[in-house]
């Protein structure tokens, strides 16, 4: 059922010349936007939703997974020709690409960078096809327990993940948690922290809450010390390379790629860890490790090759579980929901032509990223051009149109500041943001699947430790909080350590 | 990037100041919302106010301990917390961002009052021109170039926004 639905939505989109258009612009937006310095794939997709909300689901997937797979190559555009990586993933690409662009071969460190990205995300993709009715036909027999296990484990996972402490990190997700509580209470019709404000009582809406967490916060962080650092651009020099030298690497694309693909999947592990892990494996495996850092093309590709095929792995949880896999995809399911769309175990069955809108999207977004890609490489160093100044103005714009066009009610537009201030003030005393907005999506998921176990069992917890699923997640849990405080207790008790841990917080 | 928590114990103090002041907010009006409500819990559920305080409580004992370890970090490091350079430097840093904010929060009145073509041309060209002259200094001949990209940005959000895509901005 689901490969027919897949041929249907492939022949729909792949014939209609509207639709490859708006492939092709949603491409060409994600390739400018990602290359651009301080704008990364996560905030280019913030931006560009309002732009779908007068569309149609399946269009709006298109065009959505369009700007996302782009941007995710455009972000190593600024990382290999003026060493600013525009997202975390593409740090690992500027350590070779970037000398690589000084020594005059930008053009080849961009196509490097552009096979590899596609052919790490036709991987991602084809494990994507492979993988996710897997675990959504074992996630069928989950049930309210071990979904608010798995809503846990999210933010818990995403904690561990991010920078700093992972349990300051947890309690940022559970400010998004309470936050997500905003409003009406489904079960019980109770207002909660509504301040018996009318805007508060239809909760917040998911959408201003991203678009100011990802949008205008990083704007307001750029304006920092704004103006302070200028940038050399590179020559291009020659783009093509001899095809022997792209197939000679085909071990190292593939090793990236299911890397990135595997650590995508894990919730909130994220591209920035795939990258760095398939970089490192590389290194180790290379004949020549101390040429990597000093423009080693193998440097280059396998974290491409990862950061694109983790794109297709952090789709696994996200239409297997209804659990996003990274920050990007949390902002994905944001848009799915304003469509009505809400992924998870049963859409495998219930809706295949959702999921075969997702593989379709992502299958015609690669093929146009490489073609738009390759054409566009002497264009990339126009892009870097463009003055920062006008792309944040512009940005900011949208940030108000957008919040103010979901639901016409300009109060969306002061929640949307609201969360912006928020996100540039944990940014600048260096809290992690994405737990916040991963608590507001998986918060009421937690809540509703906790409340229901609990009304199942009667009120006893124990209905959470008897299944073994959740009671593994839950485990996993409490491990990864505690796990930071024992390491701290740890090196309490050895004197070498005294000095150097007691700097740092719980 | 900005660096961690970890680097600062200023900024360790902050955080706790922050999360203290936003269980602060959370507990307050979670009470009145719980003052309010006069239902009884089904048999079994922890009731509606269960899981928001159990968060707001993980927020509060986080903050105390943030707090109490910032105080402790800046009196063994002898760091002092608002040193008069600091300020000048920080607000120095800080003014384009509290200003753009400002005037984002006077958008949504502008597109109510003028209409979103004229509001997002006012918008982008004082912007434009604030930020070229803070790149490049004080200079008149910024403003063609302001003026410019912010008719550019009214026409796109005309064009696109309300004509392409009928979103009903105030016009």
């Amino acid at each position: 059922m689901l490969l027919s639905a897949f041929t249907d939505v492939l022949m729909e989109f792949a014939t209609d010349p509207r639709m490859l258009g708006l492939v092709a612009l949603g491409t060409l937006l994600g390739l400018v936007l990602g290359a651009i310095p301080g704008i990364s794939s996560t905030m280019a997709l913030a931006i560009l939703m309002p732009v779908t909300f007068a569309m149609q689901p399946g269009v709006a997937i298109l065009f959505l997974m369009s700007v996302f797979m782009s941007s995710v190559y455009g972000g190593s555009i600024s990382a290999i020709l003026m060493k600013l990586p525009g997202t975390p993933a593409s740090i690992f690409t500027q350590i070779d690409g970037y000398p690589m662009a000084q020594s005059g071969r930008a053009g080849h460190a961009l196509t490097y960078a552009l096979v590899a990205s596609t052919v790490g995300g036709l991987i991602g993709l084809a494990m994507l096809v492979l993988l996710a009715p897997v675990l959504a036909g074992f996630a069928t027999n989950f049930r309210s327990p071990e979904f608010a296990a798995v809503a846990l484990f999210g933010i818990v996972m995403l904690s561990f993940a991010s920078n700093g402490s992972t349990l300051v990190a947890s309690v940022v997700g559970f400010i998004g948690v309470a936050l997500g509580m905003v409003g009406f209470d489904a079960l019980s019709d109770a207002q909660r922290m509504t301040m018996n404000t009318p805007m508060l009582q239809s909760g917040l809406n998911l959408i201003p809450v991203i678009i100011g967490l990802f949008g205008l916060a990083e704007i307001l962080n750029n304006l920092i010390g704004f103006g302070r650092t200028t940038h050399s651009r590179p020559q291009i020099g020659k783009i093509m390379l001899p095809l022997r030298e792209l197939t000679s690497r085909w071990k190292v694309m593939l090793r990236g790629s299911i890397i990135g693909t595997f650590i995508g999947a894990v919730p909130a592990a994220g591209s920035a860890v795939a990258v760095s892990i398939a970089y490192g494996q590389e290194r180790r495996l290379s004949k020549d490790p101390d040429a990597f850092g000093k423009g080693h093309p193998d440097g280059v590709v396998a974290p491409e090759a990862a950061n694109s095929a983790s794109v297709g792995g952090s789709l696994i949880p996200l239409i297997a579980l209804g659990v996003p896999g990274d920050t990007i995809t949390a902002v994905l399911m944001g848009a799915l929901m304003v469509h009505g769309l809400t992924p998870g175990p049963l859409l495998f069955t219930s809706s295949p032509t959702f999921v075969a809108w997702i593989y379709v999207s992502v299958l015609l977004a690669l093929i146009s990223t490489l073609v738009l890609g390759l054409g566009m490489i002497r264009a990339a160093v126009m892009v870097t051009r463009i003055p920062p100044q006008l792309m944040y103005v512009f940005i900011a714009v949208f940030c108000v149109i957008g919040a103010f066009a979901i639901r016409n009610d300009i109060n969306d537009v002061y929640v949307m500041l609201t969360f912006g201030v928020i996100g540039f003030v944990f940014t600048r005393l260096g809290l992690p943001v994405t737990p916040l907005a991963f608590g507001l999506i998986l918060g009421p998921i937690l809540e509703e699947n906790l409340r229901r176990s609990l009304m199942i069992s009667r009120g006893s917890w124990s209905i959470f430790l008897e299944r073994p699923i959740s009671a593994i997640l839950i485990a996993i849990c409490v491990i990864l909080i505690t796990l930071p405080l024992f390491q701290w207790l740890r090196a309490r008790l050895r004197p070498a350590d005294i000095v150097r841990q007691s700097n740092k917080p719980l | 990037m900005t660096a961690t928590m970890e680097d600062s114990p200023l900024k360790t103090l902050c955080s706790g100041v922050l999360f203290l002041t936003l269980s602060a907010v959370g507990w307050a009006a979670l009470r009145q919302s719980e003052n309010t409500y006069t239902g009884t819990p089904m048999p079994g559920d922890p009731g509606a106010f269960f899981l928001a305080h159990l968060c707001i409580g993980i927020v509060a004992v986080a903050a105390v301990v943030l707090t109490a370890r910032g105080v402790w970090q800046c009196v063994m490091t002898g760091q002092r917390l608002m040193s008069p350079r600091y300020m000048v430097s920080a607000s120095r840093d800080w003014a384009l961002a509290l200003g753009f904010v400002v005037s984002l929060l006077a958008m949504p009145e502008g597109m109510r009052w003028l209409g979103t073509p004229y509001a997002v041309a006012a918008f982008a060209i004082f912007w434009v021109f604030v930020l070229l002259t803070a790149v490049r200094g004080w200079s008149w001949r910024h403003l063609p170039e302001a003026a410019l990209f912010g008719t550019g940005a009214a026409l796109t959000v005309h064009l696109v926004f309300i004509r392409l895509l009928n979103l009903p901005l105030p016009v």
